[in-house]
Order: structure tokens, then C-alpha cells, then sequence
């Protein structure tokens, strides 16, 4: 066997992996080659080294309230970071990237239906309908050809709205407002909430303990 | 029994339909600006990944807040951009009262 070789065999040996003939083979080239023995010898220290670090790390008692209560606060605020995650089969993922390619080829044709690009070049007749559905300074210009608006914009907001939305277009736009509604109710009587051991006092200064 | 099936089924679509096509006040669709429709549209998405219990929940305290007064509705607005206002730690803070207020009911 070769330095080389040897080399190679070197980490499987150190984790214990060679085979019995292999192990005899390395043996035999290490009791001749004090280079060999001399990085085995390294090799095996830097493991013992690796293996005698702490799996876990002590962590103060204080940084750990602070993150628990942090998850509690996020979990009371409905927050659930990348929950749809996990959900995402890949079909949807690629259905979600071929969408993607659509709006982009869409977000590209209409930025450049404006721009003089010669005779071939018209506006696409699409752009001309996602002007204004009615004239009226209130009215929404949801993708209006030439506008400065950003293509995220353009492309996020459907030009007719699912009909769940367009029921109750004001309950979508309070949504946030309404997860937190008691909250808000009692928005005074929380602020003046202590977080002592004392008993709090309630709005206007009346004990709300009795509920 | 024959009977009893359709007819419980055609009652629970009609029940359906009903909840589906159930009325709404407040303004439509195309009266809102856009920057709230960008709003709408994206809460509906959350919306729609919510469990049905806590829509329900959400299109109840819906009605609830139509139900009340103006003033009423202004000063939960109020609240609310006071609540948006507060800065993480002052957030987490109010999330902790809010528990223990709510604790002490």
C-alpha cells in the first residue's frame, strides 16, 4: 500500500469502518511509514476533540422565557411562520412556478405593449381590458396599462375578485383588525394590566378580576 | 325513507346556499381603493388557509363589529392603529397583559 492509499483508508479506519483486510493492509503500511502514523494520530485527535463537545448548549433561563414568551405571543397572534409549508406538495409547487412564468411573461408583455418597439409591437388587446371597469376617482386601477404601478401589484390583485371577496370585500379588509377584536375591545383595561403579582385593575380603574 | 334523503339533501344545499350567498353590508368591491383591495386580496388569501372554525368565527365578530355604533367602530380602529403602532417589545408586553387580564375574568 501506497501514502496515498493509506491516506484515503486513514478516516475509515479512525471511524472504525475498514474492513479486516483493509485494516491489515493500512497496518501493515503504517508500521513502516511514521508519516502515516503521524496523521492517523491527528485524525484520531480531532474526532476525540469533535466528540467531546457538548451536543447541547447551556442556555440562560432568561433567554429561555423570553423565547417561550415569544412563541406564545406569536401563537395568541394567530402568527404561524410558514405554516402552508409543509403543505406544499410538489405538483402545487410546480403548478405555483408555471403560474409564476405566466404572470411574469404577462407583467413583460403588457411593461413593453408601450414602448415603440416597431411596427409588430400593439398593444395587447388584454391590456385594453384591464383599464377601469368605471370611470370615478374611487375606482380602482387594479392594472392600468402604463401605470407605475409595481408588477406585484399588478399581479396579485385579480381584476374580478372570488365571490367570498367580493360579498364581504370590507370583512377581508378588517381581517386583522377583527383576529384581535376583544383585544381591542378592552384595548384601555389591558394596558393598564399589571404584570406584577398585584391584582389588576380594569377600565377605568375598576377591578375586572369578577369578570 | 326513500324520500327522507333527498329531501335532506336538498334542504342542505339549500342551507348552504344560503350561508353562501348571505348579505353583507358594508361598501362593494369596486368602491374600495386600491391599496385596500391589495389588503382584502391578501388577507382573503390568509383567509382561506384558516380553519372553517375560525372563519366563522372571524365572519361572526364581522357582524358584530357592523352591528355597533360608528363611534364605536372608530375607537376600535383607534385601538387597532394604536395596537399596530406598538413597537415589538411593547407588543410582547401587551400580548403578556392581555393573558393575564384575560386570566383574571
Amino acid at each position: 500500500m501506497r501514502c496515498r492509499r493509506a491516506e484515503r483508508e486513514l478516516a475509515a479506519a479512525v471511524d472504525g469502518q475498514l474492513d479486516p483486510r483493509g485494516r491489515r493492509a493500512l497496518d501493515r503500511h503504517l508500521a513502516g511509514c511514521a508519516a502515516c502514523r503521524r496523521e492517523l494520530a491527528r485524525s484520531a485527535a480531532v474526532l476525540r476533540a469533535v466528540a467531546a463537545l457538548p451536543t447541547e448548549l447551556p442556555v440562560s433561563l432568561a433567554l429561555e422565557q423570553r423565547t417561550l414568551r415569544r412563541i406564545r405571543a406569536l401563537e395568541d397572534e394567530g402568527v404561524r411562520p410558514f405554516a402552508w409549508w409543509p403543505r406544499v406538495s410538489v405538483p402545487a409547487m410546480a403548478l405555483g412556478a408555471a403560474l409564476a412564468a405566466v404572470v411574469l411573461v404577462r407583467v413583460v408583455t403588457t411593461e413593453d405593449a408601450g414602448a415603440p418597439r416597431g411596427p409588430a409591437v400593439t398593444p395587447r388587446p388584454q391590456v385594453a381590458a384591464e383599464t377601469p371597469r368605471a370611470a370615478g376617482p374611487a375606482k380602482p386601477s387594479v392594472a392600468v396599462a402604463g401605470s407605475k404601478r409595481s408588477p406585484r401589484a399588478v399581479a396579485s390583485v385579480p381584476k374580478d375578485p372570488p365571490p367570498e371577496l367580493a360579498a364581504a370585500p370590507e370583512l377581508f379588509v378588517d381581517l386583522p383588525m377583527l383576529r384581535h377584536l376583544e383585544k381591542l375591545e378592552h384595548f384601555d383595561a389591558i394596558l393598564a394590566t399589571g404584570l406584577d403579582d398585584a391584582p389588576a385593575n380594569g377600565d377605568g380603574g375598576q377591578d375586572r378580576s369578577n369578570g | 325513507m326513500r324520500r327522507v334523503l333527498p329531501i335532506t339533501l336538498l334542504a342542505l344545499a339549500l342551507g348552504a346556499g344560503v350561508v353562501r350567498g348571505q348579505h353583507w353590508d358594508g361598501r362593494p368591491w369596486d368602491q374600495l381603493s386600491p391599496q385596500e383591495q391589495r389588503r382584502a386580496w391578501e388577507n382573503y388569501q390568509r383567509y382561506q388557509n384558516l380553519p372553517q372554525a375560525r372563519q366563522r368565527m372571524l365572519e361572526r365578530r364581522y357582524r358584530e363589529f357592523q352591528q355597533l355604533p360608528p363611534e364605536q367602530q372608530q375607537r376600535l380602529r383607534q385601538n387597532y392603529q394604536q395596537y399596530r403602532g406598538l413597537a415589538p417589545e411593547q407588543r410582547r408586553e401587551f400580548s403578556e397583559k392581555y393573558q393575564r387580564w384575560k386570566s383574571r375574568r
